[in-house]
Order: C-alpha cells, then sequence, then structure tokens
C-alpha cells in the first residue's frame, strides 16, 4: 500500500484479521486504525470478504456425503473375511458354470481366433470404433448382464480379491502375468497400454477371473476385467452417466473395460488392449 | 502385495470428506467438478492409504491429492482447449447459497474464479477452512512467510476484482 502515513502493508492487514500479527505490531495496527479512515476501510474490507468466502461455502460442509462413497470406503476397508466371501464367490462362480468349464478350457480350449487367423484379428481390432460407431450408446447399463455385474464389482472393490499386486509385485511381468494366467485360465497377459498414457497400478484375481488397474498420468482410471467367454460373441459400448464400458466377448475370452473417458478415447484405449491382451 | 485399508482409516476418510468436499468447491468453484475431484482422491487414497503415517493427517493429505488432482484436470483442459465459464461458476455456486444476499456471494465466486488456483487454495485454507498459518506452511510445504504474502497478495487480488477492476488480475494456471 502506498500514500498512507504508516508502514503497515496488505501482508500486515491480512495476518491481523486471522489474528496472525504478531502481538506488538497488531497493536501499533490497531491504533492506526483510529487514525486513518483509508486503511480502516481497506481491512474491514479484507475482513467482509474473509467471512462472505466462509458463508459461501460452509454449507457444502453441512450436506450428506454421497451414499455411494460412503458405501465404496466401506466396501473397500471393511475386514477381510478369510472364508465366507470366498465361498460366495466360488458358489457364484458355480451357478455361472465357470469353475465346472475351467480345466477344460485350459487344457483343451482352442486358441483364440486372431492367433488363428492374426489378420481376422487385426481386422477386428482396427474395426473396433468401426463397430462403437454401429452401436448405439446406450444411456443405461443392464443390471442383468452377468459379466458386467461382475466387472462393476470387482471395479468397486465390492468382491474380496484372492491375490491383489500393487507396486513393485507388479514390475516383475512374467511373474504378473502367470498370476493373471492361473487366476483366468486364459492364455492371456496385462496389456500395457503405455502408449495411450495408462498405466498398470494393480492386479486383482478371483474366481476364474481378474481385475486390471491402469492410471493415466492425468488420473483417469481404467479398469479391465477378464474371464473365459461364456457366451455368444459381442460387442457393446455402454454409457452410465460418464463412466464407458466396452464389452467385447469371442468364443475364449470375455473383458469389460470401465472408465471415465470419452467415447473415442475409450475405443483407442479398449483397441490397444485387445490387441495386448493375448498371448 | 498391498496392505488392505484398515477400517479405522475408512472411518477417517468418511469423516473427512465433507470438509474435503468444501475444501474442494471453494478450490474449483464448480459444485460438479468438486464431486469429480473428491470421488477421484477417493480412490486414490485407498490405493495408497499406506502413504499416510497417522491418521491425524488425513485431512492435509486428503487436500494435496485433490490440490494435485485439479491441476492434473487443469492441465488436460488446457490441452483440450477447454476452460470453465466464470459464468457457469458464479451461477453454480450461487444456486448452492441460501437465497439472502446471493447477489453479493455470486459476484464473490465470480471473483474468486477469476483468481489463481493457488491463491484460491490460501484463501480456503486460511479463510475457509480457518487453519492456523503454521499449519498452511507444513501442508504446503512453504516458510510461513510465504504463507503471508501470498494470502496478503490473492486478497488484495480478490478487492481489486470485486472493486469492479475486470482486468486480469493473475494469469490462471
Amino acid at each position: 500500500m502506498t500514500g498512507r502515513p504508516h508502514d503497515f502493508a496488505d501482508e500486515d492487514l491480512s495476518a491481523f484479521i486471522d489474528g496472525e500479527l504478531e502481538a506488538g505490531r497488531a497493536r501499533l495496527l490497531e491504533r492506526a486504525l483510529h487514525a486513518d479512515p483509508a486503511l480502516a476501510a481497506r481491512i474491514d474490507a479484507f475482513a467482509a470478504d474473509r467471512q462472505n468466502l466462509a458463508a459461501l461455502y460452509a454449507p457444502i460442509a453441512e450436506a450428506p456425503i454421497p451414499d455411494d462413497w460412503r458405501t465404496r470406503i466401506e466396501a473397500a476397508t471393511a475386514p477381510e473375511s478369510v472364508s465366507a466371501p470366498a465361498q460366495t464367490a466360488q458358489q457364484a462362480g458355480w451357478q455361472a458354470g465357470l469353475l465346472r468349464d475351467a480345466p477344460a478350457r485350459t487344457s483343451h480350449r482352442r486358441p483364440p481366433v486372431w492367433r488363428r487367423r492374426p489378420a481376422l484379428g487385426l481386422a477386428l481390432a482396427a474395426c473396433l470404433a468401426v463397430l462403437a460407431v454401429a452401436t448405439r450408446l446406450r444411456p443405461n447399463t443392464p443390471a442383468t448382464d452377468p459379466i458386467l455385474t461382475e466387472a462393476a464389482a470387482a471395479r468397486r472393490d465390492l468382491t474380496p480379491p484372492h491375490i491383489r499386486l500393487t507396486g513393485l509385485a507388479l514390475a516383475d511381468e512374467s511373474a504378473r502375468d502367470a498370476t493373471l494366467r492361473q487366476a483366468t485360465g486364459l492364455a492371456v497377459r496385462a496389456p500395457n497400454l503405455a502408449a495411450q498414457h495408462f498405466h498398470l497400478v494393480e492386479l486383482e484375481t478371483y474366481t476364474n477371473s481378474a481385475a486390471l488397474r491402469y492410471r493415466s498420468d492425468t488420473g483417469q482410471s481404467l479398469t479391465l476385467y477378464v474371464r473365459p467367454s461364456a457366451g455368444p460373441p459381442r460387442f457393446d459400448l455402454l454409457r452410465d452417466g460418464a463412466i464407458r464400458t466396452c464389452i467385447w466377448q469371442d468364443e475364449v475370452v470375455g473383458a469389460v473395460m470401465m472408465g471415465d473417458m470419452t467415447a473415442g478415447q475409450m475405443m483407442r484405449v479398449a483397441s490397444a488392449a485387445y490387441l495386448e491382451l493375448n498371448l | 502385495m498391498s496392505v488392505r485399508p484398515s477400517p479405522a482409516f475408512g472411518q477417517a476418510l468418511i469423516e473427512a470428506l465433507p470438509k474435503l468436499r468444501r475444501y474442494a468447491t471453494g478450490l474449483c468453484g464448480q459444485s460438479a467438478l468438486a464431486d469429480d475431484l473428491v470421488q477421484d482422491c477417493i480412490e486414490r487414497a485407498l490405493l495408497r492409504a499406506g502413504q499416510l503415517e497417522t491418521l491425524e493427517r488425513i485431512g492435509a493429505w486428503l487436500r494435496t491429492i485433490v490440490y494435485n488432482l485439479y491441476i492434473d484436470e487443469l492441465r488436460r483442459r488446457r490441452a483440450r482447449g477447454t476452460g470453465v465459464d466464470v459464468e457457469d461458476i458464479a451461477n453454480d455456486i450461487a444456486f448452492s447459497t441460501p437465497p439472502s444476499d446471493g447477489t453479493a456471494l455470486a459476484e464473490l465466486a465470480r471473483a474468486t474464479a477469476r483468481l489463481s488456483p493457488e491463491h484460491r487454495q490460501i484463501l480456503v485454507l486460511a479463510g475457509v477452512e480457518a487453519m492456523p498459518y503454521r499449519d498452511i506452511a507444513d501442508e504446503l510445504g512453504v516458510p510461513i512467510g510465504t504463507v503471508m504474502s501470498r494470502l496478503a497478495r490473492a486478497r488484495a487480488a480478490l478487492r481489486t476484482l470485486l472493486e469492479g477492476d475486470t482486468s486480469p488480475v493473475v494469469s490462471r494456471a
């Protein structure tokens, strides 16, 4: 501040209204306020702005937090039960016919179509974007779609994992991919999506399936859920709010990719994952 | 193998969310974006729970995550060539405030939105969260003198805008 018969700067006034100005200097300032109306007006304005800012945002902390935030945190931090959840997951696997088929799929399954016919695989990958355009975006995700239900539960950590790998445990690619193959019974590997700016941060395995979590440099999250195929070939691109979901399934692999991104970005990342996933 | 976050961590996280949501809203000025930031913060916090040394510091830890997420979001928007309309911010906040004095608060929201994220951050920490300067300095990793000068510049910039000077006070990061 200039042009005033004192040497108090905005820094002093600001600290004064916060009760942070050194006591001796605060007394000098109080005396100066009586003699200097402009100084008093300035400090009053600062104080009013401080009070109004608090009033502006105060109601937000009084509002209840969304239920899904609470549910998400409670699910991720609940004490782990060793037997009950695993049994439930196993029962669910049997009901879905996955466990029964798993050994047969592992030992007798045919190679993926894109390995038997690589050109077709590449063409399929290239055509994913075209398929997405041709597929109508659905405003709501169907609640009865088993693979989607499983993928959503994995993304929200509602299903207790058998194994969770993060950090250095993910750095060993061969061990990581072996864990993925053992869990799914599929000849697959964790896709390298670095070219799409996503990096693997977590691998969780469940009964006959696995979820791979990726993060972008800018904080976007992406979940790739992989399990043996459990139905006819399909391709779907869905939308639920900001979350895009891409489902693809052939005669061997079923995969669901979920993330907060545009349809175009989803298709680019899904195409890369599609090519990278299979050995 | 990562350690599953403890129930105590989960409870502390849940209890911190109302204030974190207020901080995020003050920081970015938009309730929808603030909720997105908090939601992403929850995911990151659950993933990195082991990095928190003591639950007593969870508030500062979460605010740091939210701030970093917000800066990332601003960079992403800049790269896309998209920004946030100041009028949208003013309307958004005005809708969430009591009708009394709504115009003045909308003006305040509009002016605050024109400040840099760094200035908004320190205004919220000192004026809304009412944190002591020492704690702000520790959270931001700067000397206490920097807190005092940055806060004074933020308040002066806000005054300039509220008094009708519409020329750029600071560049938006």
